[in-house]
């Protein structure tokens, strides 16, 4: 809090006083004497004594008049109010005030810009990190997706090579089929050799009954006597013949018989391997299992190629989302220039203020040479760099002079 | 394809990170000038950059100042230059334009229509 000044004496309000009663004693003094004491003979010192002291009484009551009518407020004279005014030496003080108020001012918008660089590189780096996070992903993917086409080219050679071998497969298995069923076909017509056992059997019984006509023969034959030798003779013949017949006949069963066991035995074979060849159906189903199999597995590498163009999407996706996220935050670097500019504009102010100031106190004051507070704020439109500076300074100061035609923020030339 | 290199000149540290981060996720390879002395001097020292991109009003060399000197550097007169900037003043404008700019670019600048920039002024891109 100031503390109160002492009052000038006399002050301005009673020399003006004084001045204007003693003119108007002096006008009327010898008038007054004129009229009302023309008898009096004074000497013209003492005259001018008494105007003086009847003026400075009368310049006195009237300043105690003018201050008790200031104070009641019916008589607005700035003059009297003078001796209340803050003395020009508390200005200049208060001024030199004002830079070292700007200056902590200016610093807590230093600060502030400070704290949003420090933010937005922390956003940044975020930002870098989850993009990294992504660039991983994606190689992982592009390793899968290496490994899935080697796996998937391997498979594509091998099933062209299983198909080959299977088609070769399934031509050897039709011909053992067919060799099977030919063979089974001709040891069953085979077995036909068994109808000649009633053949064998027929011919043993001739041959018996050739024997017993031949002993008949014989027989008579000796009946005969001479004349019967030659028939007995022959009857011997026949006889030696059915036995060779018969023997013949025994020996030809035997091997019919033979031959009847290998046939069975070999029928059972082939027929065992007819048997044993409706495993080839099994090994069908197990080549069909196997096409299968390999369509399956193409299927799936063909949905794994989708998956990971689906990544690979993805992961563009996420790259154009960054580089947007990164773009806003050029916000930063605005605002920075923004605040630079009013810390200058600040700055502009104080030194306005230091050479009011130092014009109060001992410079001269020129006032055709002065540059005037709104003098700079005028010029502060040549300093700005954005349109938004611009439209912001015209509508507070309420021009309405139409700025220059905006141009396109991206241009090439 | 070998990449394509761009050099970033930008006294804020965030619009230099920022751009250079975009760009470089988007398969670029970037380095950065903190002012036009900066770059000049990583020019002269063999840096044969594919787009240089630039801010206008920066410390001891300003943009419109390195891009005259750049074009007046042997065997940089055809390196294409944007400028980006906040600078929207019109006369300045042009008078880059005058001294050989490819582009104007005005603050701020999504990454996604920078990147379509780069791509129709350099070659390859």
């Amino acid at each position: 809090m100031l503390k109160s000044q002492p009052k000038p004496f006399p002050s301005v309000t009673g020399l003006a006083a004084i001045a204007v009663t003693s003119s108007l004693m002096l006008w009327l003094a010898p008038w007054a004497h004129e009229q009302f004491m023309p008898s009096w003979h004074v000497d013209l010192r003492v005259e001018m004594a008494v105007v003086l002291c009847v003026a400075f009484g009368g310049s006195s009551i009237l300043t105690l008049l003018f201050k008790w009518l200031a104070k009641k407020k019916t008589f607005d004279d700035e003059w009297l109010m003078l001796a209340k005014h803050m003395p020009r030496e508390q200005v200049v003080t208060e001024v030199r005030e004002v830079a070292p108020f700007l200056d902590v001012m200016s610093k807590q918008l230093d600060g502030a810009v400070k704290e949003t660089e420090h933010g937005v590189m922390g956003l940044i780096n975020s930002l870098n990190t989850i993009h990294e996070v992504s660039q991983h992903q994606l190689q992982r993917i592009k390793a899968s997706e290496e490994s899935g086409i080697e796996l998937a080219t391997a498979l594509r050679d091998k099933v062209m090579v299983d198909k080959q071998l299977g088609q070769i497969l399934r031509m050897f298995i039709d011909k053992q089929q067919q060799d099977v069923e030919i063979n089974l076909g001709r040891i069953k017509r085979l077995q036909e050799v068994k109808s000649l056992t009633t053949l064998v059997a027929d011919i043993s019984q001739v041959a018996k009954q050739t024997n017993i006509l031949a002993v008949n023969a014989a027989v008579e034959a000796a009946r005969a006597g001479d004349a019967g030798r030659g028939f007995a003779v022959l009857a011997a013949e026949i006889r030696e013949l059915s036995n060779r017949t018969a023997g013949a006949a025994v020996s030809i069963s035997l091997k019919i018989k033979t031959a009847t066991e290998g046939i069975d035995e070999e029928l059972l074979n082939a027929t065992e391997v007819q048997e044993r060849n409706s495993a080839t159906g099994s090994m069908r189903k197990v080549i069909a299992d196997v096409d299968g199999m390999q369509h399956r597995f193409a299927a799936a590498s063909q949905s794994l190629q989708e998956i990971i163009e689906g990544v690979k999407a993805g992961h563009q996706d996420i790259v154009t989302g960054l580089s947007e996220a990164l773009g806003q935050v050029q916000f930063q670097d605005v605002i920075r220039q923004r605040v630079a500019q009013v810390q200058k504009a600040q700055e502009e102010l104080n030194d306005h203020l230091q050479s009011m100031a130092d014009q109060l106190i001992d410079k001269p004051w020129d006032p055709q040479t002065m540059v005037t507070l709104r003098q700079r704020l005028d010029d502060q439109m040549a300093s700005y760099v954005m349109q938004s500076q611009r439209e912001t300074h015209q509508h507070v100061v309420g021009k309405t002079t139409p700025l220059a035609d905006a141009r396109p923020n991206i241009e090439l030339f | 394809m070998a990449k394509k290199t761009i050099l970033i000149v930008d006294d804020s540290a965030t619009m230099t990170l920022s751009v250079k981060s975009s760009l470089e996720m988007n398969g670029f390879t970037v380095q950065t000038a903190s002012d036009g002395v900066q770059a000049m001097i990583k020019l002269k020292a063999g840096l044969k950059p594919d787009l240089i991109i630039t801010d206008i009003n920066m410390p001891n060399m300003g943009g419109l100042e390195l891009i005259k000197n750049v074009k007046a550097l042997p065997g940089y007169r055809f390196v294409p230059i944007l400028t980006l900037t906040t600078e929207s003043d019109s006369k300045k404008r042009d008078e880059g334009k005058k001294l050989g700019a490819t582009g104007w670019l005005v603050k701020p600048v999504s990454g996604v229509d920078l990147v379509k920039v780069i791509k129709q002024v350099v070659p390859g891109a």
